[in-house]
């Protein structure tokens, strides 16, 4: 594993460059436009294609309400990816090698039945998010 | 399991989460359930069959996370096509 470190390490900051160059200046741009009034970003196919709303809708509106401080309205456009923001974050950050007291942060790995949960929690989000009856109303965008 | 010799197979898991919650969720879901068979098959100590599905659950991963963001970048396009049809016509 350790038979190249440096090597290794020069490949993990070239990793970590081009995520903070991608980070930013999305971030920068999620600040400064809101989605949900512009045309600028990538349009879901899924939702163009079929009018429903995937897991996803929302996720760029709710990462710019984050961004403003205002945590109730991104819950109330995707409390999913706000919910999945830390694994989202942890996948980011094991992607470009990042160290945490000289080991490399431990790769996301969960038992076969916590997948399956997370699979039948996504699946369910999906199917309520589309029902437009109110109580489950609220959970699309 | 707790096999001091089993081989450390990734379930991809990460890379399922990002692809289903970047708008390309009916791959992403592929992806995810690949990675809960890596898991499955790891337990079971079926290592081969556990490495089989780790490489399916890149190749989902990967390839939702590419057709998500392609579709996305073309519907731009598509959109931008569409506001240029009026103002000419």
């Amino acid at each position: 594993m350790n038979d190249r470190p440096s090597r290794a390490l020069a490949f993990d900051s070239v990793r970590a460059l081009i995520l903070a160059g991608l980070v930013l200046p999305v971030g920068a741009l999620l600040f400064r436009v809101d989605p949900g009034r512009s045309s600028l970003y990538p349009r879901c196919p899924f939702h163009d294609l079929t009018g429903l709303h995937c897991p996803g809708c929302g996720s760029l509106r709710a990462l710019h309400q984050l961004l403003h401080g205002r945590p109730l309205a991104a819950l109330d456009l995707n409390p999913l990816l706000v919910l999945s923001l830390p694994i989202l974050g942890h996948a980011a950050l094991g992607g470009v090698g990042l160290r945490w007291r000289g080991r490399p942060l431990p790769r996301l790995e969960w038992p076969a039945r916590g997948v399956r949960w997370l699979l039948g929690l996504i699946l369910l989000f999906w199917l309520l998010r589309n029902l437009p009856v109110e109580p489950f109303r609220c959970l699309a965008p | 399991m707790n096999d001091p010799k089993a081989p450390d197979v990734p379930s991809h898991l990460a890379l399922a989460i990002v692809a289903t919650m970047i708008c390309s969720p009916p791959g992403g879901i592929v992806a995810l359930v690949y990675a809960a068979r890596v898991r499955e098959f790891l337990e079971a100590g079926d290592f081969e069959a556990a490495r089989r599905a780790s490489r399916k659950a890149r190749a989902w991963g990967w390839g939702s996370i590419v057709v998500g963001v392609i579709g996305g970048i073309v519907l731009i396009g598509g959109g931008v096509a569409l506001v240029l049809y009026y103002l000419v016509a």
